[in-house]
């Protein structure tokens, strides 16, 4: 093979040439390839419930705290005021369990304001404790239970985006 | 070629050795490029004598493993939800439509190479047992050869069921059924098979984990001693004739190695330097035809798949056959024997399923495996195109296979409805639809 | 020679890269995008780009394994739940009656393959129409429907709506399954046919027909269509025409009745529906205004004993007055006025203590005179009683 590496510059270069070209080619089919079956394991249909979330009409929900196992929150009703408090806990995620307490209690959160409770959330995998608005007091997780956006859809349900955090004071006026 | 850069030289110096030293000390060095000899003859390398046949079979195994891994990623061997993951893959994975394709288009190309291979082989001679190199042995490679050819059709077969639809269940079911009408052990056989007495969800977790890892781990392990094989026969029967020049002495005595450990005995390696024909250097040249088969192969499997679409027909039913029902296609010569071949005789009735599904291919088989041992023409013939003394046996086996291939184009485009037969011009009866 | 590998090394490499490119942008610029690209673009002139800004791009899914739906028909057809797109051509047209179908058959819950078949799992349009080999049940068209002589496909998609409602006597909106059923009732079917468990052998059972294969049909005699809907049809015009040595009577039905029949049949399919989606015909009346007063017979609007019944006081404060629960406080004989003044706070809202919540809805609608009647009943339990014993 070397004995043929010999001859003029211009045959040189123009197998060298060929040589780029064959490896630009291959090299940029070879990446187009590899983009194309690593694209096609990334998922472009999801098989699970949707992240904005149709929970039914406002007349289905009493006075007080109703439960979604399958949506995972807490629907709270006062009046014509509904706000959802996630039962997820905020530490590795299990569902919190509600504990009503014997009689409404007055707290003070943390950064002061004075909240009355009729309710708490206790998670039973380590033990964190969380007020009735989602303020963590106890235990091992980082930060409040967050309550979820909610508007109601054009056909008259109840939608909560569960993608979308709100403020705690944050109230769906039905 | 010399790469300039010193950093990429450090690494894939062997792919691009500088020197002719270098180009053989590449071999030993480089892992991958262990597989290969440090030289090969003119003959060996190009491209008429074998046509890269088997490089392209191995180049289709190749895209047929990394699209099936890709696949996994999807498919699920459920009788509920096998089908649905193949629409998904159709229709809602990004480029899935195309992957499967690739993977079917493969497949089948894989299984005519694997065949067109083991023609060439046949037809040059080059199983035959070697008179010059002592401790080759072309026939045992031969064999491995037949061994990769059924395992590449049971792969195949394994992957037809996979999607789960009328033509995979009932292709399944008429082979099922030929396996059933061995004697004595014929519903054993099927039961095993099946894994029950129906084609079911059994049959497909049973099915699919051979396809995917039983099946493709066997097969790998024969490729890589197909090829080590190669190396130990001394390279491909056409160095068997090229002439040598005086030998002086001995032939050299040395150690050789085996599969199983270090044995005494007489090295087989073809001495090039003493064939009166110029060898080269493997690394490069011959690597960058390597890379050319892939690069065609590929290219052909891609162009495949943009423009042919595969089938994907109803959901598998048990409860109607399509009309017709057909085995795939490298099977269709063995359903058209098995028409023909139900012989009735004072009141026995041996199913053409016996006779044509498992007598004929099955001594076909074992009639190939043996030939080398009883094939008497002289060590010379190996490793040419249509030599004179094979001209008998090479026309008897090219009948043989001009006949699976006729049978095959009956079974694929002249049989119709109810297995009747129908010119391609003539017009199926229409099928009924519900609505 | 080695120059002639190097060329084969180039064309190999560009061919790859060829076909490479040529797929990735296959995809990229693939079918659904197309159609999404020129909807947000009507949306955003007709009906004001905020409603085109809340569109999202890439493949839509309605995914109910309760029923077997995995339907994408929204990627491309994403006017059908936006009012104001009526008119609009293909796919972008609203759903037609789009309110009561969202109140009857939310399309998250149903689909829209349900009643309209296809293949829903599809993203290109010919796939998704079902309008290929090898897939059974094709959408419903305009097309289809006139080869039946049908005007619109409403009497296809009636097919679908009965394998749920096929246990509804008749259906609002399901002219064609509503006259069949009549006809089964005039004519008896099971008489020769087992249908749902009871009848005689003579003929085939037909509760499952609709889920019969073609293959089970011989078309040899059948003039028109050779599909399994045209050929009941025919067969339910001149049964020994269609099937050889038949038994069944030739009822001389008209070309709409045979083909109501029809569809019915191919309705009944053999599906599993969860309980939660079987419409319930039996379905209890109560909680709609005025239920409870439309079951007054007449001439008893003001009788107090049956008001207490009908208007289900009883159901709480038990018969005669005499509750059972100790939160729902018993009321015989308790005193007129104070029945009354209760009554009408909890319905004005002066009353909010101790469960008037749970008493307002029950009060809502009552009238000034129910009010009287009902209070004057409860009053005089005890004095009726009296009055009883004293005889």
């Amino acid at each position: 093979m070397t004995s043929e590496q010999q001859g003029d510059s211009g045959k040189v270069s123009r197998k060298r040439f060929l040589k780029m070209l064959s490896v630009c080619a291959i090299g940029s089919a070879v990446f187009g390839n590899v983009y194309m079956f690593l694209r096609s394991i990334k998922p472009n249909v999801l098989y699970e419930p949707l992240k904005k979330m149709l929970i039914g009409k406002p007349k289905k929900f009493p006075e007080g705290q109703v439960f979604l196992p399958k949506e995972r929150m807490f629907v709270i009703r006062k009046k014509n005021e509904f706000n959802t408090v996630s039962a997820v806990c905020t530490h590795l995620g299990c569902t919190v369990k509600e504990v009503k307490l014997p009689k409404p209690q007055k707290v003070t959160l943390p950064d002061g304001t004075e909240i009355v409770q009729e309710w708490e959330y206790h998670c039973p995998c380590h033990g964190s404790k969380f007020r009735g608005d989602g303020t963590i007091y106890d235990g091992p997780a980082p930060v409040d239970l967050p309550p979820w956006d909610m508007k109601i859809a054009p056909d008259g349900d109840i939608l909560v985006d569960t993608g979308k955090k709100v403020e705690k004071d944050f109230r769906l006026k039905v | 070629m010399v790469s300039s850069k010193k950093e990429s030289r450090s690494l894939f110096w062997s792919w691009s050795p500088g020197s002719d030293r270098e180009a053989a000390q590449a071999i030993g060095f480089n892992l991958l490029l262990h597989w290969f000899p440090a030289k090969i003859t003119e003959k060996s390398r190009s491209w008429s004598y074998s046509a890269w046949l088997g490089t392209v079979t191995l180049a289709l195994f190749v895209l047929l493993s990394v699209t099936g891994v890709i696949l996994m990623f999807v498919y699920v061997p459920s009788v509920e939800r096998a089908y649905h993951t193949i629409k998904d893959v159709e229709f809602a994975v990004s480029y899935g439509w195309f992957i499967r394709r690739m993977h079917r288009w493969s497949a089948h190309l894989m299984v005519a190479f694997v065949f067109l291979h083991m023609i060439r082989v046949f037809l040059t001679g080059a199983f035959k047992r070697s008179s010059r190199n002592i401790g080759a042995n072309r026939p045992l490679n031969w064999i491995l050869g037949l061994v990769l050819l059924v395992l590449t059709m049971l792969l195949s077969y394994t992957g037809y069921l996979l999607p789960w639809d009328q033509l995979a269940l009932w292709a399944i079911t008429i082979g099922s059924n030929i396996a059933r009408s061995a004697p004595v052990i014929g519903e054993q056989i099927q039961f095993l098979m099946q894994g029950g007495t129906i084609i079911g969800q059994n049959t497909l977790i049973i099915w699919y984990t051979l396809h995917i890892a039983v099946l493709p781990l066997v097969t790998t392990g024969l490729i890589a001693w197909h090829m080590w094989r190669i190396r130990k026969d001394g390279g491909l029967a056409a160095v068997e004739n090229i002439p040598e020049e005086e030998v002086r002495g001995e032939p050299v005595k040395g150690k050789t190695y085996t599969l199983m450990g270090i044995t005494r005995g007489v090295r087989p390696t073809v001495l090039y330097h003493r064939l009166k024909e110029k060898s080269r250097l493997f690394v490069p040249g011959t690597l960058i035809r390597i890379m050319i088969v892939f690069l065609f192969t590929t290219a052909i499997v891609m162009f495949l798949s943009t423009f042919f679409t595969i089938p994907l027909e109803e959901p598998a039913s048990l409860e109607w056959t399509p009309n017709p029902a057909k085995a795939p296609w490298y099977f269709l010569w063995l359903q058209e024997l098995v028409t023909i071949t139900t012989i009735r005789f004072s009141g026995y009735t041996l199913n053409g399923g016996l006779v044509g599904g498992i007598l004929i291919p099955g001594f076909l088989v074992l009639f190939a495996a043996v030939w080398p041992y009883l094939d008497r023409s002289p060590g010379s013939a190996a490793g040419i195109w249509f030599p004179r003394s094979r001209s008998i046996q090479n026309t008897v086996f090219l009948i043989i296979i001009i006949a699976i291939a006729c049978l095959s184009f009956v079974g694929l485009v002249l049989r119709g409805p109810n297995w009747g037969l129908y010119m391609p011009w003539q017009a199926w009866p229409h099928h009924p639809t519900l609505i | 020679m080695k120059i002639r590998d190097e060329i084969l090394l180039v064309v190999g490499g560009l061919l790859v890269l060829l076909l490479t490119a040529g797929v990735i942008l296959k995809e990229k610029y693939t079918e659904w995008k197309s159609y999404q690209d020129e909807f947000i673009q009507l949306v955003s002139q007709k009906l004001g780009p905020e409603v085109a800004a809340s569109v999202d791009r890439g493949l839509y899914q309605i995914w109910n394994p309760d029923l077997g739906v995995t339907d994408r028909c929204q990627t491309c057809h994403l006017g059908i739940d936006i009012p104001g797109l009526e008119g609009e051509k293909q796919p972008f047209a609203t759903h037609p009656d789009l309110d009561f179908y969202k109140k009857t058959h939310p399309f998250k819950d149903f689909g829209c393959t349900t009643c309209h078949d296809g293949q829903g799992q599809a993203t290109r349009a010919k796939d998704a129409h079902g309008e290929v080999h090898h897939w059974m049940t094709p959408m419903y068209t305009t097309a289809l429907a006139k080869e039946y002589g049908f005007a619109s496909t409403e009497p296809l998609i009636e097919m679908n709506c009965n394998q749920c409602h096929r246990s509804d006597r008749r259906t609002k909106d399901m002219p064609q399954i509503n006259l069949a059923k009549k006809l089964m009732e005039e004519k008896n079917c099971t008489i020769c046919h087992i249908i749902e468990g009871t009848g005689m052998t003579v003929g085939p059972e037909l509760t499952f027909e609709g889920s019969k294969y073609p293959e089970g049909f011989v078309f040899d005699t059948v003039e028109g269509k050779k599909s399994v809907l045209n050929w009941h049809m025919e067969h339910f015009k001149n049964p020994q025409k269609v099937s050889k040595d038949s038994l069944m009577i030739n009822f001389m039905l008209s070309d709409e009745e045979a083909k109501a029949l029809s569809l019915l049949m191919m309705s009944w399919k053999k599906k599993n529906i969860p309980v939660a989606y079987l419409p319930n015909p039996y379905r209890s009346e109560s909680t709609k205004p005025g239920a409870a007063t439309a079951s007054i017979p007449p001439g008893m609007e003001e009788d107090g004993a049956t008001l207490y019944r009908v208007r289900y006081c009883q159901t709480c404060h038990g018969e005669k007055g005499r509750s059972t629960t100790a939160v729902y406080p018993s009321l015989a004989g308790q005193t007129y006025w104070y029945l009354v003044n209760q009554l009408n706070d909890i319905k004005s809202g002066v009353r909010k203590w101790r469960n008037a919540n749970i008493m307002k809805p029950h009060v809502q609608d009552i009238s000034e005179k129910e009010v009287n009647a009902i209070s004057k009943y409860l009053s005089d339990i005890y004095k009726k009683a009296q009055k009883e014993e004293e005889k």
